[in-house]
């Protein structure tokens, strides 16, 4: 008997909960319907921008309750373009030359964002990757150290970068890379041949294409811990940019 | 009798874990929700390099007129050009344009860029205080001419680095197969 009344008394506390579980919608169904009129609501909406020397590349926001993806491509592009400016009309890549290159990042969302960057640099020839040349002579110049921590698991082809802090709504960060060089050691490897009076010298990686791509990221600060730990699988706090 | 009570209460104890599991399941994890979004840009540059240069050299009154075209079509470089003679043979060197300067290892380099499809300004080489028994038609002076490709200084200025030991590269196997 003892037996019995334990499981109705069991049964009928699951009941209960499982009520009191849905009360809580029914009466915001209910307040929701009841009131009559018209506002104008500020939803939350996140969103950044990817600039090169000051110009916007790419950029993601949610307006509307939509997403709005604009790039420098023009409609339908889900990507930016990046060194389009990078050499004069005319003008030949030279070797070793500093060119300029001011990457940053601005939070055109309203509200505020932890920043992650990605930068991947690699060579390619005949549209293969070319892994027998260092990403290293790709010498992207990265500056604001104090600003953007790098993440110490880099590879050699992704430099992974953090913004130190929260990027207000509407605000730009300090830039992450100044210029673009290209080593000259790319050079260090030819063959000169002599025919006559001409001398021809033919270098091992003429004609090879270097790569910059970037990847911008940005989380919101609500539960910050928990969501870079979950966006971008690494400890905020240990890396020092909350 | 005994059997109907059994069965009534493990009825009521299934349906009771149902409600449970039901009652757990209807809870969310709010916390797993956040807001993110992101951008890519990429771009490219192809590097050319490689060079081809073509000495010119005409003789007349026991002078040679060197000059070098730089006959890539890409390519821009700097050069320079050496002179090898027998010892009695005096041999200066007359630069009408001003753009030829000696200097290390016995070379007169050419100092602006030459750039793809150019020709620098004409060295004159003058072969001069010959013996009288002299064979004027049969001397031996030789010309080479080195190119290097144009890099640039830490300051930013297009400089040569001659300094570059060129070797035979073999081919390399790639990672990607």
């Amino acid at each position: 008997m003892g037996k019995k009344k334990g499981i109705y008394l069991l049964l009928a506390a699951a009941m209960l909960l499982l009520l009191g579980s849905t009360v809580g919608s029914t009466r915001a169904a209910l307040t929701y319907y009841s009131e009559n009129y018209v506002a104008e609501i500020t939803v939350s909406q996140i969103g950044v921008s990817l600039l090169e020397n000051g110009e916007v590349v790419s950029c993601r926001d949610y307006q509307k309750n939509e997403w709005q993806m604009t790039t420098n491509q023009g409609e339908g592009s889900v990507s930016g373009a990046l060194l389009l400016d990078m050499l004069e009309p005319e003008e030949k890549l030279a070797l070793n030359k500093e060119y300029e290159e001011v990457l940053s990042v601005r939070n055109s969302g309203s509200i505020d964002e932890y920043v992650r960057v990605r930068i991947y640099r690699y060579w390619t020839k005949d549209d293969r990757k070319l892994t027998t040349l260092s990403p290293d002579l790709i010498d992207l110049n990265l500056v604001n150290e104090g600003a953007w921590v790098k993440n110490p698991d880099e590879t050699a082809e992704c430099v992974e970068l953090f913004y130190r802090g929260i990027l207000p709504a509407g605000q730009e960060t300090e830039c992450f890379a100044d210029t673009i060089r290209i080593d000259g050691q790319v050079a260090s490897e030819a063959k000169v041949e002599q025919n006559g009076n001409t001398i021809t010298t033919t270098y091992k990686y003429d004609g090879v294409e270097f790569h910059v791509d970037v990847e911008v990221d940005a989380v919101q600060t609500h539960n910050a811990e928990d969501a870079i730990r979950s966006a971008w699988g690494v400890e905020a706090s240990s890396l020092g940019i909350l | 009798m005994e059997m109907k009570k059994r069965r009534y209460g493990s009825w009521a104890a299934v349906m009771s874990a149902a409600a449970l599991g039901l009652l757990a399941v209807s809870s969310p994890k709010g916390a797993l929700a956040y807001f993110t979004t992101y951008v890519s840009a990429g771009g490219s540059h192809v590097v050319n390099m490689g060079s081809q240069t073509e000495i010119h050299e005409d003789v007349s009154s026991m002078t040679k007129h060197v000059s070098v075209t730089n006959v890539s079509q890409i390519n821009d470089c700097f050069v320079r050009v050496k002179v090898f003679h027998s010892g009695e043979l005096n041999v200066t060197y007359h630069d009408g344009g001003g753009l030829w300067t000696e200097g290390e290892g016995g070379y007169w380099y050419y100092g602006p860029i030459l750039p793809a499809g150019q020709s620098t300004g004409i060295l004159d080489v003058k072969i001069g205080d010959l013996p009288e028994d002299f064979d004027r038609d049969s001397f031996n002076v030789v010309v080479i001419q080195e190119c290097t490709p144009v890099v640039y200084d830490e300051a930013g200025n297009p400089v040569a680095d001659w300094t570059t030991v060129y070797t035979d590269y073999g081919e390399e196997a790639d990672r990607n197969g």
